[in-house]
């Protein structure tokens, strides 16, 4: 008896070595130039709850008409699906407004990547755009002072109390929160068999037309700057007048060759966001990959295959509470 | 210690302690510099290095994403600053060149950042094409299959001329290209795509070089070279220095202790001895001195000197018994013992006894004796503590005769022996009264037996007794007294008396019983009670407060009251002001409860003042009314909102437009109003019935709200309409903007619990201050505004569904005419001014005349002629198309019959019946009347019918077809083709005739949609065996393209123009002939 027991245990052992090794081949992740989401880590949940206050705080703005939710409005993607923004006294801006979710992993901010971080972009961005909401610090931080509540939450989470960059640093937490996971692609790169065949389909072909070149990473762009317009000339296409804002990366540079470079943008949330490019100008997403194949790529793609990269593109919105919230 | 003064050493000892500790606190602060700075410049080094890997692993088209670079600049930024501040922080520290050396490395950096940058931009560019290049190849080698190897061949060379321009040439490529020789249209894409590699591969290797040439690497090691040298050097002296200083201390502390230790070995031994003896004698409790025989003194104690504090300095100094003897008599007063008078003298032992007086508080017994070797022991007892025990017990006596309670003695029977004054003043009684009486005579007769035997059984038996009497005064009245009676024993135990101590309590009853009663409301109100202290500090809390704040008293007593905490001074200081002018302050606050979660409460604050008059505390009093002002904000939200949508209703509406009409008045800013009426929505509401109707439009809302700005105005003006007020708008564009997201959006299909359905809204927009007039008050521009919105809402539906139209003031022009209009309309018929044309309708291919159709004109007596497009929507609108259809009704007919009657002219008449018409009642019977009046031939007559009545309630209006049917007139559908339902119906209704409408015709024969639209009438026509009537042929093509079509009827310019009855008697009649 005595000596069956260790022989015992070595069969359970085997077993069980068995079993988890089943388990964890069973799910072989993907390589692919395309990874999933990762969760947001280390954020502190009172300073995002705060930021997201003051994200929906109209008194941002000039005439406390505006606040960043209302171009960003987190049920519709963390865009506006206009062309372009309204700001305060329904002025018209300049450029299409980019989403707010998932931005934790872009190398810079703004179409033309002229803030480093959140916080600059916070600290120097929508809040004194004239067009946007047409204020200034010691305007909004006056009015905010005036708020009991919100001067007791600064207190508890700053020792320094009320300043911009502490307003810039709540802000910032909560966008840094705003990350989309989950989505069915992401499930397929952990190995699960979660894409129809159209979308296994498309995202073959968005890799073999090279759009994954400038599309990859976590985001699917966000990660580095490039020209618009590589096979044609875009703007003389389009034919208006060029603007301040097609320049792009020049604005920040002054270097001729960052002529109408671009921050490529993420394709994470792209079923969500319509109307696309910097300029607003296609109006569909499938306006949008006929817009890339022409002047990305030199030809013009089919029908069909238009549709199996946008049935791919459904596949790469992930959840967010905020994102299913009723609008 | 041989002269050795330990001073000067322990100064030294100091002294080198104090400069070593600023030395090693000032090389501690060197050292964490100096790692400050190599942390710095090692984690630059790293970023530097990271970067050199990843451009490396890019320009080998290695990298498959570019995630991992995206922290560097980010990483960059922060260094930067930590350089900034670092410079601040380390000003003095460091060789010169050190802080600008790691300044130059990060701009360094910085420059390598943007050229990475660049380099992913290039060679994303350059993996596109080269991924693409493949499927491109692949196109073409399908088309041309002997290229394919060709192809491919270029495809590797393209590719490794990227991977190793040095290896390929590019020469070779072009040489290859050049060898496939293909035609230029096929290879376009694949020489577009190999120049923007060749471009950009040339720009990235040229960006790799300029990236490798970026000299951050020797500057690195310059740099760390740089540092450790000064480091290095900065080391040697310090070691030196240091060591020293450690050496010369531990010699000095080692010295220090040898000296130390030899002093107290000396010293022990010299007064080990002495103590032993003084031991003994500080031993005794009595103050104690000895004297020779010389008189000397030899030894005293402590407690001697002690007792003669005077005595001090000759005691050290060794004085004489006789000498002490006077000093001691100078201060003290001697007095004899009592009893032992004759004593003092002295007796036969030599011992002298009395007793000595100091200060007139201390008393000694002083006993002087001699002892055997001729000295004297003189000892000094200190009785002070029993003469004060005399002392007090005189004072108590005292006491008990002032006492401020009542105090009785009793024998063991209970009889008086003693009475204080306050007894006596208490009841009434006097001491003689008294003494041998009971102090049963007090009775009230209020107390039972049972209490007085209960007291007697426990002070019998040796125990104090405490209760309260209620007693009666001499004089009668009653009086409570609270008592403690105690047996009072003899040496042997034996209760000899009893004590009793009694207080009159009557007033301190009644105060606690005033006192209960305010408890109890302080502690049942509902109300929070705050006691404060004049600071404001907390003193009690009721249970209302705990119930209400949630905070237990213990946690707040001693705080401030929050009302004096508040963050917002202002208020506070606002508050204490008020309370110093009228010593209350009523208000509502908000405060927060344990919870964090926050509640309005009345309160009201009263200043309490001390005897003189100063605040001494505040009473706080204060209520929930959280749930109160809730439920006044719901009666207010629901006397302002729409039940159903909860949308702002017309009152409200009327409110803001009203607030925001003056604001724009006075900013000078411009709003729009804009009014929705929805589409179709009737007919959605009457199909599927209110709880359908009343889904969709809380739908409707809900989309509405998200069209528009947190600012605007969202209201439900009443059934299915809608107002939008849009504020502070920078133009009438914006307004544009706005409608036309809400047409969209309305316009999108509803989901609806059980069904989908679509439906759409017609907008009017008003603007101000555009559309009104200057002069109007603020009042008079609200209404303005609305009916403008209307009147624009109207003329939007006018133009079809789906628009918006901004109003303008030629539409309150044309109301005023269409007012006008209309009255002049209910003259028309009396005055005869209407009149009916004919047009004839022909049959082809002969073109013979078959039938007219009525056509009703107005001439007016000051327009002239008015277009039945300007009047007949007018009499519908306003129902006189009854009276006016009948009228024409009559007349056609009249006319047709006469002509056929007397042979003129034998044809059918066509007839336009209006939905009002039928609204209005018209059905068989009426036709039947209308007939047999006339007298025509039912046959000749055809009711035209507009194709929308067959889009209502199928059932009823299949009914009334039937019937119409019955008199023997033909149906035609009017305007066929415009309605919106399927052709299907058709088979369902009794239809004889479809006139293909005019705007179809019109395209005839160009229009490709009109060709086959009308190609599929007529054939489907046919094959239902339905007449068809072409409406408005104006051209021979036309005529010959509906003929060559198989159309049997037309109708239309190309023909005759209407025209009145004799015209058309002149042209086809037969009598005339």
């Amino acid at each position: 008896m005595v000596r069956s027991e260790p022989s015992a245990l070595l069969l359970v052992t085997l077993l069980f070595l068995a079993l988890i090794h089943e388990h964890a081949t069973a799910l072989e992740k993907r390589d692919e130039p395309v990874a999933a989401l990762p969760e947001p880590q280390g954020l502190d949940p009172e300073l995002a709850r705060l930021g997201m206050q003051l994200f929906h705080d109209v008194r941002l703005s000039r005439n406390n008409s505006v606040s960043c939710a209302h171009c960003h409005h987190l049920g519709k993607g963390g865009s506006d699906n206009l062309r372009v923004s309204v700001g305060i006294e329904g002025r018209l801006g300049v450029i299409n407004s980019p989403t707010v979710y998932n931005t934790a992993f872009h190398l810079a901010y703004f179409w033309d990547g002229r803030s480093a971080t959140l916080e600059d972009l916070i600290l120097d961005g929508p809040l004194q755009n004239p067009s946007e909401m047409g204020s200034n610090w010691d305007q909004v931080l006056g009015k905010l002072k005036e708020d009991r509540e919100l001067r007791r939450n600064f207190r508890e989470l700053f020792p320094d109390g009320f300043t911009a960059e502490n307003v810039a640093k709540a802000i910032a937490a909560f966008l840094r929160g705003l990350v989309t996971t989950n989505a069915p692609f992401d499930r397929w790169l952990q190995g699960e068999e979660t894409l129809t065949e159209q979308q296994e389909r498309g995202y073959r072909l968005f890799k073999s037309y090279g759009c994954i070149a400038c599309h990859q990473g976590v985001n699917l762009g966000g990660n580095m700057y490039a020209p618009l317009g590589v096979m044609g000339d875009y703007f003389a296409d389009r034919g208006d007048e060029v603007s301040q804002a097609d320049l792009g990366r020049y604005n920040v540079t002054g270097r001729d060759s960052d002529r109408h470079v671009f921050k490529v943008p993420s394709l994470r949330l792209v079923v969500h966001t319509a109307p696309y490019l910097h300029d607003g100008r296609a109006e569909t997403l499938a306006d949008a990959v006929r817009i890339m194949a022409r002047y990305q790529l030199g030809r013009e793609i089919p029908e069909e295959q238009i549709e199996d990269i946008i049935a791919f593109f459904h596949s790469l919105a992930g959840s967010h509470p905020l994102l299913e919230a009723a609008p | 210690m041989k002269g050795t003064n330990p001073k000067p050493i322990l100064g030294l000892i100091l002294l080198v302690t104090l400069l070593s500790a600023w030395y090693f606190q000032d090389r501690l602060k060197m050292e964490r510099h100096a790692s400050s700075y190599s942390e710095l410049l090692a984690r630059i080094h790293n970023l530097d290095t990271a970067m050199d890997r990843d451009m490396e692993r890019i320009s080998a088209f290695h990298m498959a994403n570019y995630d991992s670079l995206v922290g560097f600049g980010k990483e960059l930024l922060k260094m930067e600053k930590e350089l900034e501040e670092l410079t601040g922080r380390l000003s003095g520290w460091g060789d010169p060149g050190l802080m600008e050396g790691l300044q130059n490395y990060l701009d360094k950096i910085r420059q390598k950042l943007g050229l990475l940058d660049d380099l992913k931009s290039k060679a994303a560019v350059i993996r596109n094409s080269l991924i693409y290049l493949p499927e491109l190849v692949d196109t073409v080698a399908q088309q041309d299959p002997h290229l394919e190897l060709p192809l491919q061949r270029l495809l590797s060379r393209i590719l490794g001329m990227q991977l190793f321009p040095s290896v390929v040439q590019l020469e070779t490529v072009v040489s290859e290209l050049d060898a496939l020789d293909l035609e230029e249209k096929r290879m376009a894409p694949i020489l577009g795509h190999l120049h923007v590699s060749l471009r950009e591969g040339e720009a990235l290797r040229d960006l790799a070089g300029r990236f490798q040439a970026v000299e951050s690497g020797a500057l690195f090691k310059g740099l760390q070279e740089k540092f450790m040298r000064y480091r290095a050097a900065q080391g040697r002296t310090p070691v030196l220095v240091g060591l020293l200083l450690i050496l010369l201390v531990m010699l000095l502390m080692s010295w220090l202790w040898r000296t130390l230790k030899h002093l107290e070995w000396l010293r022990s031994q010299a007064e080990s001895s002495r103590h032993r003896l003084e031991d003994a004698v500080e031993s005794l409790g009595d103050g104690f001195a000895l004297f020779d025989a010389g008189g000397r003194l030899l030894l005293f104690n402590r407690t001697f000197g002690e007792y003669y504090p005077w005595l001090k300095e000759d005691l050290e100094a060794g004085g004489t018994a006789t000498g002490l003897e006077r000093l001691i008599e100078s201060r003290v007063k001697r007095q004899p013992i009592p009893g032992e008078a004759a004593n003092s003298a002295g007796d036969s032992s030599g011992e002298k006894s009395w007793l000595e007086v100091v200060d007139d508080v201390r008393w000694y017994l002083a006993r002087n004796s001699a002892t055997s070797e001729g000295g004297s022991v003189w000892v000094r007892t200190d009785i002070t503590s029993t003469r004060e025990a005399e002392a007090e017990l005189r004072k108590l006596g005292r006491a008990m005769e002032q006492s401020p309670v009542s105090v009785v003695i009793t024998d063991s029977s209970g009889f008086i022996e003693y009475v204080n004054p306050k007894f006596e003043q208490v009841s009434g009684y006097s001491e003689e009264e008294l003494i041998g009486q009971r102090p049963s005579v007090l009775k009230s007769g209020d107390m039972t037996e049972n209490d007085y035997a209960e007291m007697w059984q426990t002070i019998l038996s040796g125990r104090e007794w405490k209760g309260i009497f209620h007693n009666r005064r001499k004089d009668g009245s009653l009086y409570w007294e609270s008592a403690r009676i105690s047996p009072i024993r003899d040496e042997a135990g034996e209760i000899t008396h009893f004590i009793g101590i009694k207080e009159d309590i009557t007033r301190l009853r009644e105060y606690q019983e005033s006192l209960r009663l305010s408890a109890t409301v302080f502690d049942s109100t509902t109300e929070g009670i705050v006691l404060t202290d004049a600071q404001g500090r907390i003193r009690t809390v009721n249970p209302a407060f705990t119930r209400i704040t949630g905070y237990q008293p213990e946690e707040v007593l001693g705080k401030l009251a929050s009302i004096f905490d508040s963050e917002d001074g202002d208020q506070v200081k606002r508050i204490r002001e008020e309370l110093v002018e009228h010593q209350r302050w009523p208000g509502e606050l908000t405060d927060f409860r344990k919870d964090g979660s926050w509640y309005h409460q009345w309160l009201s604050i009263t200043t309490l003042h001390d005897d003189k008059g100063l605040p001494s505390g505040y009473v706080i009093i204060f209520s929930d009314i959280t749930q109160h002002k809730a439920d006044q904000a719901k009666i207010l939200h629901q006397a302002n909102h729409d039940l159903l949508t909860d949308l702002p209703n017309r009152t409200l509406l009327m409110d803001r437009l009203n607030q925001a009409v003056l604001v724009a008045r006075r900013q000078h800013e411009h709003l729009a109003v804009v009014f929705i009426d929805l589409d179709r929505f009737k007919t959605v509401n009457d199909l599927y019935g209110h709880v359908t109707g009343d889904e969709l439009l809380q739908q409707v809302a809900e989309r509405l709200r998200s069209a528009v700005r947190e600012v605007d105005t969202v209201a439900r003006f009443g059934g299915d309409e809608f107002v939008v007020l849009l504020q502070n708008l920078g133009s009438g564009e914006e307004a544009a903007l706005v409608a036309g997201k809400i047409i969209e959006l309305l316009s999108r299909p509803f989901d609806l619990e059980r069904r989908q359905v679509t439906i759409g809204a017609s907008l009017g927009i008003t603007l101000y201050p555009n559309d009104v007039p200057m002069s109007a008050s603020v009042e008079e521009a609200c209404n303005l505004l609305l009916s403008n919105a209307d009147m624009a809402m109207y003329q939007a539906k006018a133009r079809g569904r789906n628009h918006f139209q901004f109003f303008e003031q030629r539409m309150q022009e044309e109301i005023k005419v269409s007012l006008v209009l209309e009255q002049d309309l209910r003259h028309a018929m009396l005055n005869n001014e209407l009149e009916v044309y004919y047009q004839p309708i022909h049959a082809m291919p002969g073109g013979e005349i078959v039938a007219v159709e009525a056509l009703l004109r107005w001439h007016h007596p000051l327009r002239g002629m008015i277009s039945p497009a300007s009047f007949i929507p007018l009499a519908e609108e306003t129902g006189m198309i009854y009276e006016i259809g009948g009228w024409m009704f009559r007349e056609a007919c009249r006319r047709v019959q006469s002509w056929h009657a007397e042979g003129q002219l034998s044809i059918g008449v066509s007839l336009n019946l209006s939905a009002r018409q039928r609204d209005r009642g018209f059905g068989p019977e009426e036709l039947r009347g209308l007939l047999q009046e006339t007298g025509i031939d039912p046959a000749l007559v055809t009711l035209e019918i507009t194709e929308n009545l067959f889009l209502e309630e199928s059932e009823i209006v299949l009914e009334w077809l039937h019937g119409l049917k019955e008199t023997g007139v033909s149906l035609s559908v009017d305007d066929f083709g415009t309605g919106y339902s399927s052709l299907s119906y058709l088979k369902l209704f009794p239809v004889d005739t479809l006139k293909i409408d005019q705007s179809f015709v019109r395209g005839l024969p160009e229009d490709q949609d009109d060709v086959s639209l009308v190609r599929a009438i007529i054939s489907m026509a046919e094959s239902l065996d339905i007449g068809v009537v072409a409406e408005g042929v104006e051209t021979e093509a036309q005529r010959q393209f509906l003929l060559d079509l198989g159309c049997r009827f037309m109708q239309g310019f190309r023909f005759d123009p209407p025209m009145p009855a004799a015209e058309i008697l002149r042209k086809f009649g037969t009598a005339g002939d």
